[in-house]
């Protein structure tokens, strides 16, 4: 009878210190990021969160690892990277970075050989990532011109600012034929390829790369993305342009 | 005959008195020396007027210019070799 008893006082006891046990509450973790691998990579820092057995790191919903560190690389590109914390089965909500390329479809632009100087020959990226076309014929617009189409009877070519002669602006601006998978295209072009004078084809897709001090590649103010050339009416170029607005990143993924 | 005569000095004596300048409408050349000087001084005030007014001109053209954004045109017209990076 005092072994019932006391096998009876275990287990109760057991059951009311597992059933005190408050729920564990996790914090999101709050992560810092810098590119790497002349854009191809995302290193991701945070600090450790109380109470967490781990962390968990997801690309566009997909779980890319789980961890114990406070680091992690992430080298598939995504358009929205996410980590969490947890502990045992409870998951903190996901501190978020988007990659999202900014998308500008169906913009016009006109081959400098066009008649109508009013047309737009060149185009360039606000910093918001947004496209927009402008007259080269206008010089309140020198400035703001990132890239423009050289054009005659026979050629069609993406051209740096910096090319023209004379010059819109100092940037030295590169392009590199891509294929044609727009969508397919998740990574711009590596450093190495570019040009600053590239034929345009239609139905092909280029990566772009925006270095305005020509220094190579670096993550201050370097920008990448890609465009896809969709059509090309004698000089009227149809483009859909997709902008990675974190500097010297390469991830172009599109939905 | 006599009647005649008299008839002919009276016609002369009409157109004489016709060819006479009204009162008041001669110029002396003085007069006519001031009206040249003043010509001359509006005409130098019309030159000053007009260079005043090309002026305004080019002026309120750039601010025109300006206000609807078309600047001078910068066609480039060529390209400089391109560069591999």
């Amino acid at each position: 009878m005092k072994r019932l008893l006391t096998l009876f006082g275990t287990v109760i006891a057991l059951v009311a210190l597992i059933g005190c046990e408050g729920e564990v509450t996790l914090e999101a973790p709050s992560v810092s990021y810098t590119v790497e691998n002349d854009g191809a990579d995302l290193a991701l820092t945070w600090s450790e969160v109380t109470d967490a057995d781990g962390y968990i790191i997801y690309g566009d919903d997909v779980v890319l690892d789980t961890v114990t560190t406070t680091t992690y690389t992430v080298t598939t590109p995504a358009a929205l990277v996410e980590v969490t914390a947890y502990s045992g089965d409870t998951e903190s909500d996901a501190d978020q970075i988007d990659c999202a390329p900014v998308e500008t479809a169906s913009l016009h632009i006109f081959g400098s050989s066009d008649p109508d100087t009013t047309h737009p020959s060149g185009f360039g990226f606000s910093s918001s990532g947004t496209a927009t076309g402008y007259s080269i014929s206008n010089s309140n617009n020198a400035d703001l011109i990132d890239y423009w189409i050289y054009s005659t009877s026979t050629l069609l070519q993406f051209v740096s600012p910096s090319d023209a002669n004379p010059p819109f602006n100092s940037e030295v601006n590169a392009t590199v034929n891509s294929g044609s998978d727009y969508n397919g295209l998740v990574i711009a072009d590596a450093p190495g390829g570019y040009s600053t004078q590239t034929d345009i084809a239609s139905g092909a897709v280029y990566s772009f790369w925006i270095d305005p001090d020509n220094d190579g590649w670096g993550d201050n103010n370097d920008y990448f993305g890609k465009i896809s050339v969709d059509g090309i009416n004698g000089v009227d170029c149809t483009l859909t342009l997709a902008y990675q607005s974190i500097a010297g990143l390469r991830w172009c993924v599109t939905p | 005959m006599k009647k005649l005569a008299l008839l002919l000095v009276i016609a002369v004596a009409f157109v004489v008195i016709g060819c006479q300048p009204p009162a008041g409408t001669v110029v002396t050349p003085d007069q006519l020396d001031a009206v040249k000087a003043e010509l001359s001084a509006l005409k130098t005030e019309v030159e000053g007027l007009k260079v005043t007014v090309d002026t305004l001109t080019v002026y309120c053209n750039k601010c025109i210019e300006k206000c609807l954004g078309k600047g001078t045109g910068i066609t480039p017209p060529g390209l400089k070799p391109p560069t591999q990076k």
